[in-house]
């Protein structure tokens, strides 16, 4: 049971945004989706929901083809940055219609979510400024109790306090409930503890797509004074280097073999450190 | 599932607005006769009989309401039942639906109101697009007769809300530059035919031979509007197949 995406490939004009895309989500865990502005990602999830449709290739939701499909559709609910509710809507009315859809709504929690975020209900949607039109759109979908859920920028506009308040809830919710979480963020440092599963998508094309912890294990940091770190890399994968000074930090692929040469040191990688290595690694192979 | 929640939101919209749109038909016929009252109506002489009065009609405006509640009903309809999960298909016939639905209660509701007004036997006489076509009273007398101004009011609403539904689409899907040629090419089209059909009489004469031909009979009438919206259904729907369903611009 899984969302798939086989072969999935999208243009715009010149530009491809997705390029033959293959890829599923499923499992019950909590997945991110990573990469920079324009790598694909939204284009992905419009793509899963059908607001768009793809040129080639086909999306699946539990093996049924989505497009069209209110069954396999409604399998799968997207909080997206774009509100797609009426102008007019007021915040609980608009609580009570998500309702109508999903039989599987949890309006006591949606009010619950609602007032620890203090949410005003009789606010027009149109109305609520940035961060609580997040909130508003971040409450249904954790309330509409899909299997398959997919937040595109959850946390845009909201404050610190918020933001961990939403990851918090979002952890208990994916727990109690075995939804499969599709997360789409720029935050990745403030995610990373949920996200159980990465893929790294970059002009349109999956770079990894793997366990987190295999992820970040799959390279590590050496650093020390600069000759001796080039020394140490030479003949290794480098993902990605900085110099300071005489310092330098370079990312390598792989797991370190043994103990770290004398003057230089080893350090992990979190998946932030570990994204960003790979999109200037990316960088760089394009710019060739 | 999908199809009765979108419905059920979409019904009650078209109801409230519907309704609005009826209560003001009503105090406007109301205020027409204290008008007629006040300054007098149309005098007309008809065999040395003058007649005093003034007529109201409830058709074009409700095809007006409905042409408009076609364009902006659409595409809250598409936006609402992707976010939901529903297929466009879904949420195409759900607001279909609606409309018929709302097309034929408006006009059903008119003809009561039409009846109710008649038993005041006031010199304000309200008129519909049927009974001005084959009614020689202009006022429809039988059940059957009143079932048939519905009847052909509903297929006129359809046909405009068709078309505004269609127009709404197709504006939703065209980029900024396709905008402006369709605007165009659609103004260029009605005035080139205009005057192909002042230019050459044989087109002139079809023309006229058509409109002779709807108005002959009740039947072609409303053959010809529900034609129409078939038609205008036909191309919005084509549209909605591919389009792309995009938030309302801030």
């Amino acid at each position: 049971m899984a969302i798939e995406l086989k072969g999935v490939t999208k243009r715009y004009g010149a530009t491809t945004a997705l390029d033959k895309v293959s890829v599923s989500f499923g499992g019950g865990i909590v997945y991110g989706l990573l990469g920079a502005n324009g790598a694909g990602k939204t284009t992905m999830m419009n793509v899963i929901t059908n607001r768009i449709f793809a040129d080639s290739g086909e999306v699946l939701i539990d093996g049924e083809r989505a497009p069209g499909s209110d069954r396999a559709l409604g399998k799968v609910y997207m909080m997206a940055e774009a509100n797609l509710f009426p102008d007019s809507m007021k915040v609980e009315p608009a609580f009570r219609l998500t309702r109508s859809f999903y039989p599987g709504f949890d309006m006591d929690y949606a009010l619950s979510v609602a007032k620890r975020f203090e949410l005003p209900l009789k606010k027009k949607v149109k109305s609520l400024s940035t961060g609580y039109a997040s909130i508003f759109r971040l409450t249904l979908a954790l309330a509409v109790g899909t299997p398959y859920d997919i937040f595109d920028e959850p946390v845009l506009g909201l404050d610190a306090q918020h933001r961990d308040l939403f990851y918090r809830l979002l952890m208990e919710r994916a727990a109690d409930t075995e939804q499969t979480v599709i997360l789409s963020t720029h935050l990745i440092q403030e995610a990373a503890s949920l996200i159980s599963h990465a893929v790294i998508i970059h002009s349109g094309r999956i770079l990894r797509d793997m366990d987190t912890a295999a992820l970040t294990g799959a390279a590590y940091q050496v650093s020390g004074p600069a000759a001796a770190v080039d020394a140490y890399c030479a003949g290794r994968h480098v993902l990605n280097a900085n110099s300071l000074g005489g310092l330098k930090t370079a990312c390598v692929e792989g797991e370190p073999e043994g103990e770290a040469p004398a003057g230089l040191e080893f350090a992990g990688m979190d998946l932030q450190d570990y994204f960003i290595s790979l999109m200037n690694e990316a960088d760089r192979r394009e710019a060739k | 599932m999908k199809f009765a929640a979108i419905f059920k939101y979409r019904m009650r919209d078209c109801l409230i607005s519907g309704g609005v749109v009826m209560l003001v038909m009503v105090a406007l016929t109301v205020l027409s006769y204290f008008g007629i009252v006040t300054f007098g109506g149309y005098e007309e002489s008809a065999d040395g009989v003058t007649e005093s009065y003034a007529t109201m009609n409830f058709t074009m405006p409700y095809v007006i309401f409905m042409f408009v509640l076609g364009i902006v009903s659409i595409r809250e309809d598409m936006r609402l039942g992707i976010q939901n999960g529903a297929g466009r298909t879904t949420s195409f016939m759900a607001n279909l639906a609606c409309m018929v639905l709302t097309a034929l209660l408006l006009n059903l509701s008119c003809i009561v109101f039409y009846k109710l007004w008649a038993l005041l036997d006031t010199d304000l006489v309200i008129i519909d697009l049927y009974s001005m076509a084959f009614l020689r009273e202009m006022t429809p007398g039988t059940l059957g007769e009143m079932l048939l101004c519905a009847l052909t009011g509903t297929a006129a609403s359809l046909a405009f809300t068709g078309c505004g539904v269609m127009l709404s689409l197709v504006y939703w899907r065209l980029n900024k530059a396709g905008k402006w040629i369709f605007s165009l090419a659609l103004g260029a089209a009605f005035v080139l035919f205009i005057n192909a059909a002042t230019s050459f009489d044989w087109l002139a004469g079809a023309v006229t031979a058509f409109f002779v031909w709807v108005v002959k009979a009740p039947l072609n009438m409303n053959v010809t509007f529900l034609a129409l919206a078939a038609a205008f259904y036909a191309i919005a729907r084509a549209v909605t197949l591919k389009n792309p369903i995009t938030a309302a611009a801030a």
